[in-house]
């Protein structure tokens, strides 16, 4: 299997990466990040290679890919200041990284002002977050999830990143509707997680693609609902429906 | 149109331009929410019937779905009912008829 790092010099080498600015980016990032590990286990490094990677797959050009492998070295390991990137990587690269790191520490600023290229590394970043969102502790996945949805999907829409957007609002909306992310305070949520998990578990009887359509549903009703009675209630039902529901969904559908 | 089609349409249809949940559209028209679910999911193939996610302000709770009619589920509904009942007024005419076919 390629790893990332193969993946990103042979994206460079046909990129026309005369002077190695990917792999002297590369460099830094690995002495920046040395030894220390993501919360899924993996090296950290491997996240900044997955962040420029997604930037590689929405044509970014050279200083912004290796915008995004150093996007991390400022703030979480903090070893390269900016005054050190802007000699080694050129001002464009030292302003992006500055521009996300920002991004991160301020939350209220004018889209207009900012580059557009750092808020798409920003997007590329919340990508692969969300994409390794389990790792995470249930406060915190919702916190992150609920972020996405309101403030990091619109803005991929609005940088171009459509793909990226619809992405990220269905592993938002997924991570809110788990059961395990519910406000581990609210009783009533939590019983409506039991109805809700017999549901998931019955909704593999549906196609993929309209699955988290239809869990997502069930969670605002069953949420709706007062009790533990009726809730049944709305499980059997839905049970008893699903058969056609799973016909139905999978007819061939001419629009 | 099955019998419960016919229910929940006529359900939507009592306020054409309102927007109802899935709970809602049950609980008015009688329908058991299994049943809704497949009306709901071939209206909307036909094009009849539009939906939106709404989300909590407090976003702490899940977001709910609302269906309304669209113009074009609203006109055709309303006909496709009235051919409805056309079919079954006849039946009950001849059967209340005194001495009427069987």
């Amino acid at each position: 299997m390629t790893t990332r790092r193969e993946t990103l010099l042979a994206w460079a080498a046909s990129a026309g990466d005369t002077t190695y600015i990917i792999k002297r980016a590369l460099d830094a990032a690995d002495r920046a990040h040395a030894g220390a590990r993501r919360r899924n286990g993996e090296d950290y490094i491997e996240h900044p290679l997955a962040v420029a990677l997604i930037m590689t797959e929405h044509g970014a050009d050279l200083d912004t890919v290796t915008a995004a492998l150093l996007h991390e070295s400022l703030s979480t390991h903090a070893v390269e200041p900016v005054v050190h990137l802007r000699p080694r990587f050129g001002d464009v690269v030292a302003d992006l990284v500055a521009a996300v790191d920002l991004l991160d520490r301020n939350g209220c600023i004018h889209l207009e002002d900012v580059d557009k290229r750092a808020l798409q590394i920003k997007v590329a970043d919340r990508l692969h977050n969300m994409r390794t969102i389990d790792a995470l502790v249930p406060s915190k996945r919702r916190r992150k999830a609920g972020n996405t949805r309101d403030l990091i999907a619109p803005l991929a829409q609005f940088v171009g990143m459509n793909e990226a957007a619809a992405e990220l609002d269905r592993l938002a909306v997924a991570t809110l509707a788990d059961a395990d992310v519910l406000q581990p305070a609210d009783v009533r949520s939590t019983a409506v997680g039991t109805s809700l998990r017999a549901l998931r578990l019955a909704a593999v009887l549906l196609p993929v693609d309209c699955r988290d359509r239809w869990i997502v549903d069930w969670h605002g009703e069953l949420n709706a609902l007062p009790n533990r009675r009726e809730r049944l209630g709305f499980v059997f039902d839905v049970l008893m429906g699903l058969p056609a529901m799973a016909v139905l969904t999978r007819r061939t559908d001419p629009r | 149109m099955t019998p419960p089609t016919r229910d929940v349409l006529q359900a939507l249809l009592s306020d054409p331009t309102c927007e109802y949940y899935g709970l809602e559209l049950s609980k008015i028209s009688g329908i058991p929410h299994g049943t809704m679910y497949g009306i709901l999911i071939r209206l909307e193939r036909w094009g009849w019937l539009t939906n939106r996610l709404e989300y909590a302000p407090d976003r702490a709770s899940p977001p709910r779905r609302y269906y309304r009619l669209t113009g074009y589920g609203a006109q055709e509904a309303t006909r496709a009912l009235a051919r409805a009942e056309a079919r079954v007024r006849a039946p009950s005419w001849l059967k209340a008829a005194p001495g009427g076919a069987t």
